[in-house]
């Protein structure tokens, strides 16, 4: 702390009101305290000290315990209850990194129920494809009043230091560090009864520092801050709820960006209002909120889209001014009128955000959602619902120094969906799902040549059966059919214009042989044709094709002793492509087949858990993988991958104090898609602890 | 039971109101007769996936990148960008993110030069299995508002069959790289993700 005061000779007064608010804090919360205890509330002794109690311990964080009776609950202990201490250490080892770390915690808590806790943590972290390391200390102290209590107070202090060393593939090195310190001071009084409503009241003082360089650079900032917020509940009948939270902030000190050091601030605000209601059939919310902010500070020179440009400028960095403006407005309701039920929602996001400086410029945004969904259980075995979904949203942008904005940037989606659930016989399920979506892309003006529709419907059947109980044979059969239309508008675009219409079967089942083996086996057959709307013409290089891929996956599950399990599986997959050739008088098409690819992977694992705190596992896979492609000559490609993986983890405690986790594999792998920190490595995640 | 006696008639008049919603509002634009076309090729290995890629970049079409795209895409960005855009939710960076940012990002250049996969360090890209994973020195250099920014990273892309095509299911900036003509760091294409973010999305 006399280091870190020490660094802040230039920016003493901003030290000086932290401090003075921390004190602040500590020297009223008795006083407060005091008033909170005489200010009795209905929760309290409503309740009962049994209710009371109940609800405490369920961490019913509503519940707030008089001062007076925590110190009658609490008398005959000690002061200090209990003290932690926790001393750790850790490795990890995987593919892309090596870390190790220590860390030393400390939690104390007291008899008025007030905790104070410490947290030190140290790491490395060195990567194995990448010449870089990462050197990180992070330690943070915490002391809060009793959170029961209607009056409380906390301290929090946080150092976060980290110095990232990294050299480029042609050689360059650079070093980014950081330093970032932050202390705050909250006070919180709840449960106020005034003008017939309760209200509760917050306030937090804090400083934050930083002392950073990146790319040799420096960006340092001292800060302090101050926030307050004050929200009122008020419930005017035992239907409805009403909620308002006011919140304001402000935030001064200073700035050095490059060679550059300047005062900065900020100041916001915020209000919320928001009515529950439930009553009847009827419950639901409606809110609206409102915020905005200022910002004074130190950045690089920035372009119309917000990226560092300081190529050719001779002040690269400037003293940016940001403001920010948004309200949001929302009604959710849902009726339930016997079998029917409706969910509506409607909402609107409004925002302006403004820069000085920046080529950025003046930004709008706004977005309009509409959503409705209308459910009927229709008869004893039927549930059907459709819903409507609809969101509009735009931006429009005036760039800095330009008269007139560039146009609406518009994305409109449109959606309407089916489902129906028929219970077909006992256990069994049918599901339908209709469903149709437009998405819209409008760039006004034609500012841009991107603007573009995606209309895409699908339909799906599914039935789930369960035979002989939760333990029985689960049966599933799935069937989709898509069809989506991609439609760019603009010429420059609309060449790829295509339709694609796939179908998909999907059958599984589950059998649980015995209870010491299971068998599972899951097919899928998908099929997709793709028509370019414009192959037709001679501009469009384009021809329509089809995809087929069929999969089927075979697992095995043994388990021949409650400590050992084997599973065995097998995966087949082959893959056919081919180009339409032509079309008949008829209409039919044909095609010819580009390729065929055929893929076989045989996967085994066992796992064998030794003592109940040390367990043995290996994993293998060997994969084959036969690629023929037609065309004047035929070819063939033939490629094998595999990998061993072996290993073991253990979970010991000794007492109740000491404990020791591991997990260590070792790793060997081989194919065309290994990478050479892959090919053979170690896999370790190494952790001791000691608590005392 | 009462309401089961009417529940057949509710059904179909919300299976007629579905008929008759979809027919009204989904009527999509025509598109105007195709000039001068952009040519993509079928994506039947990674390489090609690349080529689509830089294809769709160059001719600022934000659809003919999205349809290389998986829907489990992930981005995840390099300790340089992390630094500038902490405040980013680089944990939740899919398929719609990216979608926004890439239709954002090509709708306001004036061009782009890229080569994705300039040179290959590690992998091969030629779609054997159903899985694989490449690592590339990628170079590009974006043209707007009257100047020129320039993009080198050490990237890390993993593919995966959807369907019966590759499509690109992870994009993973490992870090800038050096300017071979000025020996000074470039950023990663991810300061444009996180400029993008940073300025509320789309």
């Amino acid at each position: 702390m006399i280091l870190w005061a020490s660094n802040f000779t230039t920016r003493s007064a901003a030290v000086w009101a932290g401090c003075v608010l921390v004190l602040l804090c500590l020297m009223t919360s008795h006083t407060f305290a005091a008033d909170a205890e005489n200010d009795s509330t209905t929760t309290a002794t409503g309740g009962g000290l049994l209710g009371l109690m109940d609800r405490i311990a369920q961490d019913d964080t509503t519940a707030v315990l008089p001062d007076s009776l925590i110190a009658e609950l609490t008398g005959d202990q000690p002061y200090l209850t209990t003290w932690d201490r926790t001393i750790s250490s850790n490795m990890k080892s995987g593919i892309r990194t090596t870390q190790v770390g220590s860390g030393f915690d400390n939690s104390l808590d007291f008899r008025d129920g007030s905790t104070l806790s410490q947290t030190f943590d140290v790491t490395r972290e060195d990567y194995r494809s990448q010449e870089k390391v990462v050197d990180k200390l992070d330690t943070t102290i915490n002391y809060r009043t009793n959170l029961k209590s209607k009056f409380r107070t906390g301290i929090s202090l946080m150092q976060n230091w980290s110095e990232d060393e990294m050299t480029t593939s042609s050689g360059l090195t650079t070093l980014n560090k950081r330093n970032y310190r932050k202390a705050n001071a909250t006070m919180q009084r709840d449960s106020l009864s005034f003008a017939g409503a309760r209200h509760s009241v917050s306030l937090v003082a804090g400083i934050v520092d930083q002392q950073g360089e990146q790319q040799n650079q420096r960006n340092d900032f001292a800060e302090s801050n101050l926030a307050g917020a004050l929200g009122s509940r008020w419930q005017p009948a035992s239907w409805i709820d009403v909620k308002t939270r006011a919140y304001t902030m402000t935030e001064s000190g200073e700035r050095s960006l490059g060679k550059r050091t300047n005062p900065s601030s900020s100041s916001g605000d915020s209000l919320k209002f928001r009515v529950n209601y439930d009553k009847g059939s009827a419950k639901g919310h409606f809110s609206i909120r409102q915020s905005n902010f200022d910002k004074r500070y130190l950045d690089y020179r920035r372009n119309s889209n917000g990226i560092i440009d300081t190529i050719g400028v001779t002040e690269t960095v400037i003293e940016e001014l940001e403001r920010n403006d948004a309200l949001t407005i929302e009604w959710s309701n849902n009726i339930h009128l016997g079998p029917l039920h409706l969910k509506t929602k409607l909402a609107q996001d409004v925002s302006e955000n403004a820069f000085r400086e920046s080529g950025v410029g003046t930004k709008e945004r706004q977005q309009d959602t509409f959503d409705v969904d209308l459910g009927l259980k229709f008869s004893s075995r039927d549930t059907l619902s459709v819903s409507y979904g609809s969101m509009k949203k735009w931006d429009n942008q005036v760039y800095r120094n330009a008269t007139d904005a560039r146009g609406r940037q518009t994305n409109h989606r449109r959606d309407v969906a089916l489902r129906w659930v028929h219970d077909l016989f006992e256990n069994t399920d049918l599901k339908l799902l209709l469903s149709t979506g437009l998405t819209q892309d409008i760039a006004e003006n034609e500012f841009n040549k991107n603007d573009r529709d995606r209309l895409d419907s699908s339909m799906n059947i599914s039935t789930g059966t369960l035979f002989g109980g939760k333990e029985g044979v689960h049966v599933d059969l799935s069937f989709d059919v898509n069809r989506v239309e991609d439609i760019s508008i603009r010429k420059e675009r609309s060449g790829n214009n295509s339709i694609k219409e796939s179908y998909e079967l999907t059958p599984s089942y589950l059998w649980p042989v015995a209870s010491w083996l299971d068998l599972n086996q899951s097919f899928r057959v998908w099929i997709q044709y793709t028509d370019y709307v414009f192959s037709d013409l001679e501009t469009v290089n384009k021809e329509d094709n089809f995809n087929k891929r069929g999969n089927l996956d075979t697992r095995v599950t043994i388990r021949p002793t409650r400590r050992l399990t084997v599973t065995i599986s097998h995966n087949y997959n082959i893959k056919l492509n081919g180009k339409k050739s032509e079309t008949d008088a008829a209409g039919r098409d044909f095609y010819f087949r580009d390729s065929d690819q055929a893929i076989n992977k045989i996967n085994a694992s066992l796992s064998w858990k030794v003592t109940p705190w040390f367990e043995l596992d290996g994993t293998t896979y060997k994969s084959h993988d036969l690629t023929t492609r037609f065309g004047n000559t035929t070819t063939e490609t033939e490629r094998f991958s595999g990998e061993l993986g072996l290993g073991g983890k253990l979970h010991k405690k000794f007492s109740a104090s000491r404990t020791v986790s591991a997990g260590i594999r070792k790793f060997f792998a081989h194919g065309p898609n290994v990478q050479k920190a892959g090919q053979d490595y170690w896999d370790m995640d190494i952790a001791a602890s000691w608590r005392f | 039971m009462q309401h089961f006696r009417f529940g057949s008639i509710y059904a179909m008049l919300m299976v007629v109101s579905l008929v008759s919603i979809s027919g009204c509002i989904f009527d999509a634009r025509e598109p105007e007769l195709p000039g001068a076309t952009v040519n993509y090729v079928d994506a039947s290995d990674p390489g090609n996936v690349m080529f689509n890629l830089e294809q769709a970049l160059i001719n600022l079409d934000p659809g003919g990148y999205i349809n290389m795209l998986s829907p489990d895409f992930r981005y995840e960005p390099d300790g340089g960008t992390l630094a500038n855009y902490s405040g980013v939710d680089w944990e939740n960076w899919g398929y719609e993110e990216e979608s926004a940012f890439i239709g954002s990002f090509l709708s306001n250049v004036t061009g782009i030069t890229t080569n994705l996969n300039l040179e290959i360090v590690e992998g091969d890209e030629s779609g054997t299995g159903t899985e694989a994973l490449v690592r590339y020195i990628s170079a590009t250099e974006v043209q707007e508002g009257g100047g020129e920014v320039k993009y080198r990273s050490l990237t890390t892309m993993e593919f995966r069959i959807e369907g019966t095509f590759w499509a690109l299911v992870r994009w993973f900036d490992e870090q800038g790289e050096t300017d071979p003509d000025t020996n000074s760091l470039l950023p990663t294409l991810g300061q444009r993700r996180g400029a993008f973010a940073a300025s509320g999305g789309r």
